[in-house]
C-alpha cells in the first residue's frame, strides 16, 4: 500500500489495522453530490463521510478530475494521516497522486466490492517497514529572509537590512523566487479574466498608496504594483493617513503590509494561494502535512520540535496576548520567526509598541474595528460547497471582506466543441456532470434549429420528462448539500436518500418515489427555525438582475424561464414557480416548489404517447448557424453554434453559473462567514459551468 | 469507590457514543465506538506546520480535565460521589468554564483559519449560554437551600424540579446542549461551514482524547440535568445508581435526537435569544421559585 504507516506489523498493530479498516471515513473528490448523482450511495457501501482530510482514511476520487483539482487532491491526500488509501471510481489515475489502491467503476455493487477490497488491503498493509514517501509536487515551499520593518527587503539568505541594519528574519513562502513579498500572483489575478467583473463598480478597488488608481476587480496597482483593496475600506483610512503625506506614512503603510504578509506567508492557507501554479491547490485551510516526508508520529513531533524549538514555549510578550484582533496576535505568536523578532527588535529600537500603533494601518471594515485580513480558501474541495468551486474569502475577523471565485475545474473543453455535428450533443453533455441531459438537449435544439427540423410532439414530451427529472435530481442533490452546510442532519440525510434513489430510477419509472418526494417537499418548510436561519441571507436586492437566471431570478420575483415560450410546456399547463424575497430562504422555496412542479410535468408528459429520446435525423452536410436555449436546473443556458458541412466550427455557450458567480462578492461582502457560505451555496453554482 | 465511579463514567461515555452514532447514522452499532477509538490510536497523530505547541497539545487534555472535574461533584447515588462538596453546584459551573478555555486553545493552537474562527465563535456562544447555566442552578439551589448536589437531589423527593421550575428546566437543557456544542449549537465544530472547526487539525491519539473528552462532557451535562431537574437517583424498584444512569442516558439520547431536526443556530440569533429572551425568563424562573417556596412555607 502506498499510504502505509511506517512500522513493523506486530500483533497489536494487527488489531489496530483491523479497526482502521473497519472504521473507514472517506474524503470525496470532487464532492459527494457527484457520487450520489451517479446513483452511488457511499454510506450504504460502508463509508462514513469525513468533513476534513485530517479525519479521513480514504480518498475517494470520482471522475472527472481536472488537473487543477488533481493538484488540490494531492494536497488533501498529504493532509490525511497515515495509514491512508485511495479508491478511484470511474477514473483510473490522477496526476500528482500515487496510484490508487483500488480502481472501480461507477456502480453501487462495484463500489461495495471495492470498499471490501480497500478494507482487506488496509488490514494487511496498514503498517509497513518501508512505507513509501509521498512528495507533493503541487506545492513547494522555501525559506526567504525578510526585514521585519521593511517588507520590500527580501533576500534568499540571512543577513542584515541595508536600510535599518536589522537582522533579517526567515519566513516560509511558496512559489518562485521574487524580490518582493507581494509579487506572487494573487487569486484575484487568476480570476481577472473571469466574468465576475461584469456588474462591478469600476471604482470598487483602489490602491492603498495611489487613490487615483481604481479598478472594478481586485488586482495590482498599475503604478506601484501593490495589491488593490476594496475602496470602501480605504476611504476614511486613506484620508486620515495621507494628509501629512510624509515618508513616515509610507513606512506605516508598508508595515501594515508586512503584518498581513507575515500571516499570509506563514499561514499555510495564504501560502497556498500565493503560489502561481498551485494557487488553488490547498483544498483547505490546513497546512500541508509535514509528515509527507516524516515517517511516524514520533518523527513528526521530533521534527516539529526541533524546527520550532525557538517558539514552542508560550510567547513571552503580554502585549501580544491582549491583541483585540485574533489574527494579528495569531501572527505574532504563531509565526514566531517574524512576530517575536519584530517585537524584540522594536523593543530595542523604539520601546513598547502599542496596539493602536499595531492596528493603525490595517484595513477597516464597516464596523470600524481594525483586524488583520486573512485569505481563507473555501474550496475547491470544501464539503458543504460544490466540489471544484474555488472560493476564497478574505476574512476580517469572522466577517467576509472580499470574496473571489476562481476557475479550479477548467478542463479546456472549448477545444473539443469543434467536430462532427452528429456527436456534438454527446460532447456538450460533458460540460456539467450534474446536468448532462440539459446540455445534450441544448446541443440538439441548436442543431435542429440550424437544420430547420420540427420536433415530433412525442419526442418533445419525452424530452420534458428527462429534463424535468434531471431538475428534480439536481434540486434534491442541492438540498442534501445545503442541509449539510446549514447543519440540519435530517434535511441532509433525507435529501441524500431521495437524491440517490431518484438518480438511480431515472425518469422512466418514478412511481415508487412520488409519494416520498411529495412528503419530503411538504415537510421541509416545517423544519423548525429554518426560516429564521435563512431569512435575509444572500439578498439579491440591488444587484444587476441581468446576472440572475433560473431559481435565483425566480426567487427574486423575476419570472424568467426559458420554458415559458415553449409550446410543449404550455400544453402541459406549465407556469414557473416564483417567490419574492431574493434571499436564501426564497431560493430554497423556489427549488422545493420546482421539485413538485417538475414532478407534475413528468407525470403529465408520461401520460402522453411515449417515444425514444432520439434526435430528429439531421442532414449530413448541415450548414448554417443558430442559437438555442434550455432551462437547465440552474437557469437558462444559451448556445450559439455555427455548422459547416456537418462539422461544428464554432460554439458559444452561455451558462447560468457565470452570472451567478459574479453575484458572489455582492451577496457575501460584509456577512458573517457561515452566512456568506449559505449565500454562496444558495446560488447552486456549478464550478463546471464557471470554468468550461 | 473511586474505581467504581471511573468505570461508571467511562461506561457512560461509551453508551453516549453509541447513542450519538445511533442518532446521527440511524444505525445501532454497539461496537462502533470501540473500533473507532482503536482506529484513532492506529493512525498518525499529526502536528500542523506552525502550531502554538503548548496550546495545541494541552487543549484536548484541558477539555478532558474540565469534564472530569465536573463529574467529580455529580452524585450517582447518595453515597456514590467522588467529592460531596458543599458548593458542588457552583463548582460544576467553574469546571464547565474551562470548556471555553480549552476550545479557544484548540482553535488557536494549530494555526488554521477554520479552527481559529471556530474557537472564537465559541467565546460568543459562552456569552450566550453562561447565564442560562448559572441562573437556573440558582433557582434549584434556592429550593434545596443548599449548593451541595446531593442536597439538591434530596430536595426533589416530593416532586422533581422539572415540575417545580419548568422554565428553568428548558433553559438549562438548552444551555447544557450549548456547553457540549451539540447540534444545533455545534458552532465551534460546524461540519458544513468550518470543516470540523476546533477539531479539524487533530488526528490520531490527540483526536481520540478530544472525542473522549467531549463524550465525558456530554455525560456530565446530561447527569447535571438529571440531578438538578429529574430527581437524580430518586425512583422506585431499581437501585439508586441505576436510576441516575438511566435518566442520564435518556437525557443524552433526547439531546442527540432533538438536534437532528434543526439547522445550526446563527451566532447572532443565539446571543439575541439568550440575552433578550433567556435572561428575562431566567429571572422570572428565580422569582417563581421564590414565590412558590414562600407559598409552601406559609
Amino acid at each position: 500500500m502506498n499510504g502505509a504507516r511506517a512500522g513493523v506489523l506486530t500483533w497489536s498493530r494487527r488489531l489496530l489495522s483491523r479497526a482502521i479498516a473497519h472504521d473507514l471515513a472517506a474524503f470525496v473528490v470532487p464532492d459527494v453530490r457527484l457520487v450520489r448523482a451517479a446513483g452511488l450511495d457511499p454510506e450504504a457501501a460502508g463509508l462514513a463521510l469525513a468533513t476534513t482530510p485530517r479525519h479521513a482514511t480514504l480518498l475517494l476520487l470520482v471522475g472527472p478530475v481536472p488537473d487543477r483539482l488533481a493538484a488540490a487532491a494531492s494536497v488533501t491526500y498529504a493532509q490525511m494521516p497515515r495509514p491512508r488509501s485511495i479508491l478511484a471510481v470511474g477514473v483510473s489515475a490522477v496526476p500528482g497522486l500515487p496510484e490508487p489502491d483500488v480502481v472501480t467503476r461507477l456502480d453501487q455493487g462495484a463500489l461495495r466490492a471495492a470498499v471490501v477490497e480497500v478494507r482487506r488491503r488496509l488490514t494487511a498493509g496498514a503498517f509497513s517497514p518501508e512505507a513509501p514517501v509521498f512528495e507533493i509536487t503541487a506545492v513547494e515551499t522555501r525559506t526567504e529572509y525578510v526585514c521585519p520593518m521593511h517588507p520590500e527587503i527580501v533576500r534568499p539568505e540571512p543577513g542584515s537590512c541595508p536600510i535599518c541594519g536589522m537582522d533579517l528574519v526567515p519566513r516560509e513562502t511558496v512559489g518562485p523566487t521574487s524580490l518582493c513579498g507581494h509579487d506572487y500572483p494573487s487569486p484575484a489575478d487568476h480570476a481577472a479574466p473571469a466574468p465576475r467583473v461584469r456588474d462591478s463598480d469600476p471604482t470598487a478597488f483602489t490602491c492603498p498608496m495611489h487613490p487615483e488608481a481604481r479598478a472594478a476587480a481586485p488586482g495590482r496597482c498599475p503604478i506601484c504594483g501593490m495589491r488593490l483593496v476594496p475602496a470602501s475600506s480605504v476611504t476614511d483610512h486613506a484620508a486620515r493617513e495621507h494628509e501629512p503625506g510624509s515618508m513616515a506614512e509610507h513606512g506605516r503603510h508598508e508595515r501594515a503590509e508586512v503584518q498581513r504578509g507575515a500571516h499570509g506567508d506563514h499561514g499555510p492557507w495564504r501560502a497556498g494561494h500565493e503560489a502561481p501554479a498551485a494557487g488553488d491547490a490547498l483544498a483547505h485551510g490546513h497546512g500541508v502535512e509535514r509528515g509527507a516526508t516524516g515517517q511516524d508520529a514520533t518523527n513528526h513531533a521530533a521534527m516539529d520540535h526541533s524546527e520550532h524549538h525557538g517558539h514552542v514555549s508560550p510567547p513571552p510578550a503580554d502585549d501580544e496576548r491582549v491583541a483585540p484582533a485574533p489574527a494579528i496576535a495569531h501572527t505574532a505568536m504563531e509565526h514566531g520567526d517574524t512576530g517575536h523578532d519584530t517585537m524584540n527588535h522594536s523593543a530595542h529600537g523604539g520601546g513598547f509598541m502599542s496596539m493602536v500603533a499595531m492596528t493603525r494601518d490595517l484595513p477597516r471594515s464597516d464596523d470600524g474595528l481594525p483586524m488583520e485580513w486573512i485569505d481563507v480558501p473555501f474550496g475547491p474541495l470544501f464539503p458543504g460547497l460544490p466540489g471544484g468551486l474555488d472560493l476564497t474569502f478574505t476574512l476580517d475577523g469572522d466577517g467576509v471582506a472580499r470574496a473571489v471565485v476562481t476557475e479550479a475545474t477548467a478542463r479546456g473543453l472549448e477545444a473539443t466543441w469543434a467536430g462532427p455535428a452528429s456527436t456534438f450533443p454527446g460532447r456538450l453533455a460533458r460540460l456539467d456532470p450534474l446536468t448532462p441531459v440539459a446540455y445534450r438537449l441544448l446541443a440538439r435544439r441548436a442543431l435542429e434549429t440550424v437544420a430547420g427540423v420540427a420536433v415530433d410532439p412525442a419526442i418533445a414530451a419525452a424530452r420534458i420528462r428527462e429534463v424535468e427529472w434531471e431538475r428534480i435530481v439536481n434540486h434534491l442533490g442541492w438540498l442534501a448539500e445545503f442541509g449539510f452546510l446549514i447543519g440540519d442532519q435530517w434535511l441532509a440525510a433525507s435529501a441524500a436518500t431521495l437524491h440517490v434513489a431518484a438518480a438511480r430510477t431515472g425518469a422512466a419509472g418514478p412511481g415508487a418515489l412520488i409519494g416520498a418526494m411529495r412528503r419530503f417537499v411538504a415537510r421541509v418548510p416545517r423544519v423548525p427555525l429554518l426560516d429564521r436561519r435563512l431569512e435575509g441571507i444572500g439578498e439579491s436586492a440591488g444587484v444587476d438582475p441581468e446576472l440572475m437566471r433560473g431559481p435565483v431570478a425566480r426567487a427574486a420575483g423575476i419570472a424568467s424561464d426559458a420554458r415559458l415560450g415553449d409550446d410543449a410546456y404550455t400544453a402541459l399547463g406549465f407556469s414557473p414557480v416564483v417567490r419574492t424575497g431574493g434571499d436564501a430562504l426564497a431560493r430554497l422555496q423556489v427549488r422545493l416548489g420546482e421539485i413538485s412542479a417538475s414532478l407534475d410535468l413528468v407525470l403529465a408528459a408520461t401520460s402522453g404517447p411515449s417515444a425514444e429520446l432520439r434526435p430528429a435525423r439531421l442532414p449530413a452536410d448541415l450548414s448554417g448557424s443558430a442559437g438555442a436555449a434550455v432551462e437547465t436546473p440552474r437557469g437558462m443556458a444559451g448556445l450559439h453554434i455555427a455548422v459547416e458541412r456537418g462539422m461544428v466550427t464554432m460554439a458559444h455557450i452561455d451558462p447560468p453559473s457565470v452570472g451567478h458567480a459574479a453575484l458572489v462578492p455582492a451577496l457575501t461582502t460584509g456577512a458573517e462567514v457561515a452566512d456568506a457560505l449559505v449565500a454562496v451555496a444558495s446560488l447552486d453554482l456549478s464550478p463546471w459551468e464557471v470554468a468550461p | 469507590m473511586a474505581v467504581a465511579l471511573v468505570l461508571a463514567l467511562l461506561a457512560g461515555a461509551y453508551a453516549v457514543a453509541v447513542l450519538e452514532g445511533w442518532a446521527t447514522t440511524g444505525r445501532f452499532r454497539p461496537a462502533a465506538p470501540l473500533i473507532a477509538g482503536l482506529a484513532l490510536f492506529g493512525r498518525e497523530s499529526l502536528v500542523p506546520r506552525r502550531p502554538d505547541r503548548l496550546l495545541f497539545e494541552t487543549a484536548p487534555v484541558l477539555l478532558l480535565i474540565a469534564a472530569l472535574l465536573a463529574a467529580a461533584v455529580l452524585p450517582l447515588a447518595p453515597n456514590l460521589v467522588a467529592v460531596d462538596l458543599a458548593t458542588g453546584a457552583l463548582f460544576v459551573n467553574a469546571a464547565w468554564a474551562y470548556v471555553m478555555v480549552a476550545l479557544i486553545m484548540a482553535g488557536w493552537g494549530p494555526d488554521g483559519a477554520y479552527a481559529m474562527v471556530a474557537g472564537w465563535r465559541f467565546l460568543g456562544q459562552l456569552v450566550a449560554y453562561a447565564m442560562m447555566i448559572v441562573m437556573p442552578i440558582s433557582a434549584v439551589a434556592m429550593r434545596a437551600e443548599s449548593l451541595a448536589t446531593t442536597a439538591i437531589v434530596q430536595s426533589q423527593a416530593g416532586f422533581w424540579n422539572v415540575a417545580a421550575q419548568p422554565i428553568g428546566f428548558v433553559l438549562f437543557w438548552l444551555a447544557a446542549m450549548a456547553v457540549a456544542f451539540l447540534p444545533p449549537f455545534d458552532l465551534p465544530t460546524a461540519p458544513g461551514t468550518l470543516a470540523g472547526g476546533v477539531a479539524a487539525e487533530y488526528t490520531g491519539a490527540r483526536l481520540a482524547i478530544f472525542r473522549l473528552a467531549r463524550l465525558l462532557l456530554v455525560v456530565t451535562l446530561a447527569a447535571a440535568v438529571t440531578i438538578f431537574y429529574l430527581g437524580g437517583w430518586l425512583g422506585p424498584w431499581f437501585p439508586a445508581w441505576a436510576w441516575t444512569g438511566i435518566k442520564t442516558l435518556m437525557v443524552a439520547a433526547a439531546m442527540f435526537g432533538g438536534g437532528r431536526f434543526v439547522p445550526r443556530i446563527r451566532v447572532e440569533h443565539l446571543l439575541q435569544w439568550s440575552w433578550k429572551l433567556g435572561i428575562p425568563l431566567a429571572l422570572l424562573n428565580i422569582a417563581w421559585a421564590g414565590v412558590t417556596l414562600w407559598w409552601v412555607d406559609r
